[in-house]
């Protein structure tokens, strides 16, 4: 009776086999109950001791799914000239389409300007239009 | 754990960059190091005390093909750079304002910004299910549509979840091509999303006619042409030339805007 009920909790337990690796476990496949028992033990005690630390990484690997992080490109732009945006990188491989120095970005508002201009001629023109 | 993860994946990928047409075990070993290094590179990329994060890392790649060489010859190296991964705002305008706008590009030269672990080829495994919609660009126009483009990308505005790969600004003799790649070619409401994303962002009159066209698809029409497409490093020159050449000819329409 007894040695059946543990066959069963052994076959319930080896799905779970990952989360061995969490907790560096050494189990050499032994016949000996007593280590057997022991094994089983150590194997299903961790998880509840987990501590808070340990629960907020859990919830942290979760975080990037929740939540979109999302600019709107006249936000994006506004940063674009802070002078944290136009430092050099640290890494900047040395190549011909690379610059020494930040080149203005100023033409990028010009364009907006004109972009606007161009959305009003549009609508105005659809509005134009039977 | 994740870490492990990632450096499997890095191996299985860098299998990809190797040329097979030059199997010296130096080569072989350097491309390697360049690649753990660059990789290095990557994992250094976290936002900054006060900056602001963006909700995926990204990478701009740089690509150009050598006048006077046949293609097939160069190899991934040859061809395609990766400039820099960033994290966050701040760190992308620190990148993109050193490095010269695709309308300043001469010759056949590509850019390309991608998630960062995504290869800008399609064999990576992000992308082989994948495919792209093609907008096809007259000269003039390329600098502020890839602005556009990117900054739509990295804000977040396209609302498909994790689908978008990347983006590449093909510079080419006559025209310039954009084309924005996702991972899943048979998800209609996810392309059409895309579609009508793209239109908003970019203001295309509403009579621009866009082309879609799954990665498959390019790779099937390039076999038809040529003998090196078993060969890796050929399928990476292939994408490098990603909405350029093997599209010309068929359905040519230029985009033209009423504010330029």
């Amino acid at each position: 009776m007894e040695v059946s009920r543990r066959r069963v909790f052994q076959k319930h337990l080896e799905p779970a086999r990952p989360l061995r690796r969490c907790y560096t476990i050494d189990i050499e496949p032994n016949r000996n109950s007593a280590t057997c028992a022991q094994a089983l033990m150590e194997e299903v005690d961790p998880p509840k001791n987990i501590g808070i630390e340990q629960f907020l990484q859990i919830v942290n690997l979760q975080k990037p799914k929740q939540g979109r992080i999302s600019y709107t490109r006249d936000f994006l732009i506004a940063l674009a000239s802070s002078p944290h945006s136009r430092e050099k990188p640290e890494f900047l491989p040395e190549h011909p389409i690379v610059l020494t120095e930040a080149r203005e970005l100023g033409n990028l508002r010009l364009h907006e300007r004109r972009w606007a201009r161009g959305k009003e001629e549009m609508a105005a023109e659809r509005l134009l239009s039977p | 754990m994740n870490n492990k993860f990632d450096a499997l994946k890095d191996d299985d990928s860098g299998d990809h960059d190797q040329d097979p047409g030059s199997p010296k075990d130096g080569e072989k070993e350097k491309s390697e190091d360049e690649d753990k290094e660059q990789n290095a590179r990557r994992k250094m990329a976290v936002p900054g005390a006060g900056e602001h994060p963006l909700q995926f890392n990204y990478s701009l790649w740089y690509s150009r093909r050598t006048p006077g060489r046949p293609a097939s010859t160069q190899s991934y190296e040859q061809n395609i750079r990766q400039i820099g991964t960033f994290a966050s705002v701040e760190q992308f305008w620190r990148f993109y304002s050193h490095m010269i706008r695709p309308g300043d590009l001469t010759g056949h030269s590509d850019f390309h910004l991608f998630k960062d672990g995504i290869k800008p080829m399609w064999e990576d495994d992000a992308n082989k299910m994948g495919g792209k919609w093609i907008i096809r660009l007259r000269k003039g126009l390329a600098s502020r549509c890839w602005e556009n483009l990117i900054l739509a990308i990295l804000g977040e505005q396209f609302m498909v979840g994790e689908e978008i790969c990347g983006a590449v600004v093909s510079v080419r003799f006559q025209e310039d091509i954009l084309s924005i790649w996702n991972k899943t070619a048979s998800d209609q409401a996810t392309t059409a999303r895309i579609r009508d994303t793209l239109r908003r962002v970019l203001n295309l009159p509403p009579n621009t006619i866009m082309e879609y066209k799954t990665h498959t698809d390019s790779i099937k029409y390039r076999r038809t042409l040529g003998p090196h497409t078993e060969n890796l490093s050929e399928g990476v020159r292939i994408c490098n030339e990603s909405g350029g050449n093997d599209e010309s000819g068929e359905g040519y329409l230029c985009v033209d805007w009423h504010c330029v």
